[in-house]
């Protein structure tokens, strides 16, 4: 990337080029305008007053700065408790995937073993189901075990996904095999070459696989929808989306319900703004094949 | 097989049978007395959900063993909720059940038979209780009635030059034209176009039509000539650009009252409370009326039962707390809370209900003449038909005969 | 010396097609690994975790799905799952005469048909233009653009539901303020669609322009300048140098995309509830009413199996008319 940047500035540019390179950046501003604009619109909002939401016309900035939606937001929504539900199943499940598709990726990148191939299969034709083909069965499953309203339901079908495995196989891939065989030979389990020596060689890519799939886990609906009935046990999206179909709980009031967004987009976000270059670089990366 | 493996298994057999049953079963035995310390947990749903809470503390200080906890559930989820729910086995103790999903749970066996001994038949309208029966089987006690009635703002009605509740369709049809050309509204009424819920506001045009949904044999009668024209008449409001073809998800027609976008709608009784809390400025600006008639003012009866469920450990709680709600002064005081119409007989008698503000009045002519929802187990399912059918009308722009064919069609397989 | 390619793979090199990993057991493999034996048991150890909760939430359940097809699986079978029977194809023969269905597939078609192409073009522009010299603002630019990916879509559809709204939304505000009046979008048969496909683009379009964006840096420096000494103009650039080296990436994002639009859930869940007349109904929220609502499961796994079928030849076929052309 680099080089391309340096690339241009280095050499003087001529008058078309100029005029080139001004448009395309008026291009991007413009750009950039319409993909923020949602999120302005949404933080504006939910410090609107009930007025000021319904005034002809639009009422850009509010002319008072209330906290009202979120008072009522948080009196008709225990957002407190949806969003450490979200959060504990977010980790739980990117813990589960930082473990289990690194196992599986260190296996398939670095052991030999009968059955290799169809397992790899397994992987590459598991990233193509999607999972709401699944919904019906595992809706029963989780019943007959008893797990409907907990967080085994929301946690474990998602503990392993195919495309952890993938990424993970791929790094390990770039591993040394010196460097393995060298500990085998002075006589290291296969558990410890995995974990202390593979494992921290691979830290970017774990970084890569821990922020896609807290991120997946945190957006997360389907699911969830279906194998929650206790409000308490609602993720933040859940919560949300029943929410915001229900009239008799937002009374039509837009304010609490872009209060509602925002409380839900703004942890995302933010972590978002200050890791960006680990998302960016990640989903780079992760999609080289 | 030697003796003692055949033991041994018969042994294995018969535990995994009664961890089976036991698993399975009631839970009889594990019961928890009314004296115990306990939570119990209850659903309530929309308006009056958000009010019930208060109740279970106020419970909670006279009984402090037993702690209640009331989820609030929306009207749109509850009912896929609760049917998970059941086919999970992850119920709570009791729930607040729409009239018309009674049959359905029923159905599903998922409800304790009411203890008439302690619950009197007598005591509560003969409509509300028998919403629950089946086989001469009682599931649930009946807590709150409710109706529809008409809703209209009498401001913009004086300005457009209207000085009369419209009695007829034909009133109301040149209401809201007045309301929309004369008083300058956005629209001139409110019928619901589509989705959830649809066949709420449909029901009164087809009952005051002179129409059922089902026909004497139990078969589906949503092709009669009552039901056409019902869908006729509802039609005509889209067709004349004087009700909104859609709505998104969460729409509430209280707000657009206020702002008099929608100076008239058809809706039960808690509205008068929403409006009171959201929309305070309409004070004296507003009434209700009964139906406007066509062969007659008909609405249909609504309402909610307290039910326990057959799994709960909580069952003499639950009952402790049943009985809790539904004394006659409470009845009086729900009255005042949610504005949610006594479902016992006696409470009316209440100050609360006597000094009732005008706009109830309506409720309580309406509720004398109409008609009940056919227990259906199916119910939910043939609901979603009629709201489909009268998308077709006002969203598609089918021909009420058409639509009503497809109505017809669809609900067949609906009933047995 | 076959270590030193192997440890390579990983990182971009210079001939722009990096295949990590694809070719691990070749190289230095083999020789030594017969030396070493095979390593049976950690493979098949380090492997069962991911096999148990793959064979248990997605082996068991795709199979189930396509059992369940077959019967009229019900609310009661939830409980009892071994009472319910079979009904042969009955689910597929109801499905293919269920006019609901029917919109369904073809809105969920039509989603992806202009949704699709719009995300990656989208994508593909913004990938060329950052990556034309913007200077510092670049990372500003990457960021703006990739930010509505990481939003809940929920969260996301409730935002939008409020800035298409008629009456008191962005738009209609913003057309108020130039004199317009703004259409009703998602209360029109005809824009609500629409709608929800620009929605989709402009939530996705990060992701294929970060994609894209390491794609474009896979092409050699060289071959740009040399197309630049040519005389190729920054159209001809694009359309005979970049398309064409990021024809792999456009396979992959095209694949991901597609398949992730066709499941589309959430934004007619919560802006539209498939309305109006069924307008933004799509299969998966049919299926799930039908899954969900009335518990006709054995009918919503059926759904499930069509919609499966066409995920797959949509993915084989995008794989084969992209593949072909790359070689």
């Amino acid at each position: 990337m680099t080089a391309q940047v340096s690339d241009t500035a280095s050499r003087p540019l001529h008058k078309g080029e100029r005029t080139g390179r001004r448009l395309r950046v008026a291009t991007l501003w413009a750009g950039v305008l319409v993909m923020t604009t949602p999120f302005l619109w949404m933080v504006l909002s939910s410090f609107k007053s009930e007025r000021d939401l319904g005034a002809t016309p639009t009422v850009w900035i509010p002319d008072e700065w209330t906290l009202v939606h979120f008072d009522k937001l948080l009196d008709l929504l225990d957002m407190g408790s949806h969003f450490f539900n979200s959060t504990l199943v977010a980790v739980a499940v990117t813990g589960c995937n930082l473990v289990f598709c690194s196992m599986l990726g260190y296996a398939l990148a670095k052991l030999n073993f009968a059955g290799k191939r169809p397992v790899f299969g397994l992987v590459l034709g598991a990233l193509m189901v999607p999972h709401n083909l699944m919904l019906m069965p595992m809706f029963v499953m989780v019943s007959k075990m008893g797990l409907i309203d907990s967080y085994a339901a929301l946690i474990l079908p998602f503990a392993a996904g195919a495309f952890g495995v993938f990424l993970m196989r791929q790094f390990m891939s770039a591993i040394p095999d010196e460097l393995l065989e060298a500990a085998r030979i002075d006589g290291a389990g296969e558990w410890f070459i995995f974990w202390r020596i593979a494992m921290p060689l691979v830290k970017p890519a774990l970084a890569t696989l821990a922020i896609f799939t807290f991120l997946q886990s945190w957006n997360n609906f389907l699911w969830p929808l279906v194998a929650t009935n206790d409000p308490d046990k609602y993720t933040l999206p859940v919560a949300l989306a029943t929410f915001a179909i229900d009239p008799t709980k937002t009374n039509g009031s837009n304010g609490v319900l872009m209060a509602g967004a925002f409380l839900v987009v703004l942890p995302v976000l933010l972590v978002f703004i200050v890791l960006q270059r680990y998302f960016t670089q990640g989903i780079a990366t992760a999609g080289l094949k | 097989m030697q003796p003692i493996p055949r033991i041994a298994a018969a042994t294995a057999a018969t535990t995994a049978l009664a961890l089976l049953l036991t698993g399975c079963g009631s839970g009889g035995s594990e019961q928890a007395s009314a004296k115990d310390k306990q939570t119990l947990t209850v659903w309530g749903m929309g308006e009056e959900g958000k009010h019930l809470a208060k109740l279970g503390k106020e419970f909670n200080e006279k009984h402090s063993n037993i702690t209640v906890k009331v989820t609030p559930v929306g009207w749109d989820v509850v009912h896929q909720k609760l049917t998970s729910a059941v086919a999970a086995g992850e119920l709570p103790d009791m729930a607040q059940m729409g009239s018309t999903m009674m049959g359905e749970f029923i159905e599903l066996q998922a409800l304790e038979p009411v203890d008439e001994k302690t619950f009197d038949k007598g005591d509560y309208f003969p409509a509300a209780w028998n919403s629950g029966v089946k086989d001469g089987k009682a599931y649930g006690v009946p807590w709150y009635v409710d109706t529809r009635a008409l809703y209209y703002r009498t401001d913009l009605a004086e300005k457009a030059g209207v000085d009369e509740p419209p009695a007829t369709w034909d009133d109301q049809r040149k209401l809201a034209k007045a309301y929309k050309d004369e008083a300058k509204a956005e629209w001139g009424t409110y019928h619901q176009p589509a989705n959830v819920g649809t066949w709420q506001t449909w029901l009164p045009f087809l009952y005051s039509a002179g129409g059922q949904l089902l026909d004497k044999s139990g078969k589906p009668a949503l092709d009669s000539p009552e039901s056409v024209k019902a869908l006729e008449e509802y039609a005509h409001y889209f067709d004349k650009g004087l009700s909104r073809k859609s709505s998104p998800p969460d729409y509430d027609v209280v707000k657009d009252f206020g702002s008099g976008d929608a100076p008239m709608f058809i809706s039960g009784p808690w509205i008068v409370n929403n409006i009171k809390d959201q929309q305070p400025q309409l004070k004296g600006k507003y009434a209700t009326a009964p139906l406007p008639a066509d062969e007659s003012s008909t609405s249909w009866v609504g309402g909610a039962s307290l039910v326990t469920f057959e799994d709960s450990e909580h069952k003499a709680a639950a009952k402790e707390f049943q009985k809790f709600l539904t004394e006659t002064e409470q009845q009086g005081r729900w009255y005042e809370m949610a504005k949610s119409l006594p479902a016992k007989k006696a409470a009316w008698d209440e100050p609360a209900l006597k000094n009732a503000p005008e706009q109830l009045d309506a409720f309580e002519e309406q509720l004398k003449t109409a008609k009940t929802v056919p227990p259906l187990a199916k119910w939910e399912e043939f609901a979603s038909k009629i709201d489909e059918g009268v998308a077709r009308i006002s969203q598609k722009g089918e021909s009420p005969e058409k639509a009503a064919a497809w109505m017809q069609k669809a609900t067949q397989g609906l009933v047995d | 010396m076959t270590t030193t390619t192997d440890s390579r793979r990983g990182a971009p090199g210079s001939t722009g097609k990096v295949r990590p990993g694809a070719g691990t057991g070749k190289g230095a493999g083999p020789r030594r690994r017969d030396r070493l034996s095979v390593q049976n048991l950690p493979g098949w150890m380090f492997s069962s975790p991911f096999l148990v909760l793959f064979l248990t939430f997605m082996a068991v359940p795709i199979v189930a799905t396509l059992v369940m097809s077959f019967t009229d699986f019900g609310l009661a079978n939830v409980r009892d799952p071994f009472s319910t029977e079979f009904t042969g194809l009955e689910n597929y023969t109801r499905l293919f005469e269920d006019e609901r269905f029917l919109t369904a597939l073809f809105n969920t078609g039509y989603f992806v048909v202009l949704g699709v192409p719009l995300t990656v073009g989208a994508g593909l522009v913004a990938a060329v233009l950052l990556n034309s010299g913007v200077g510092r603002l670049r990372t500003f630019f990457r960021v703006g653009f990739y930010a509505p990916v990481v939003t809940s879509i929920v969260a996301v559809a409730v935002v939008w539901r409020f800035v298409l709204d008629p009456a008191d939304g962005l738009i209609s505000g913003l057309a108020a303020e130039v004199g317009l009046t703004s259409p009703d979008f998602l209360g029109s048969k005809a824009l609500a669609m629409p709608s929800l496909i620009v929605m989709a683009v402009w939530r996705n379009m990060g992701t294929a322009m970060v994609l894209f964006l390491a794609g474009l840096q896979g092409i050699p420096t060289e071959v740009r300048e040399a197309a630049r000494l040519d005389g190729a103009s920054m159209w001809q650039e694009f359309r005979s140098v970049t398309v064409p080296l990021l024809r792999p990436t456009m396979l992959y994002v095209s694949v991901m995309t597609t398949i992730g639009f066709l499941n589309v859930f959430e934004e007619p869940f919560v802006m539209t509830e498939g309305g109006p007349d069924n307008s933004t109904l799509t299969v998966s929220l049919d299926m799930y009413r039908e899954g969900f609502d009335f518990f006709h499961m054995g009918y919503a796994s059926a759904m499930a199996y069509v919609l499966f079928t066409v995920i797959l030849a949509i993915t084989l076929l995008q794989l084969r008319l992209l593949k072909d052309k790359t070689r």
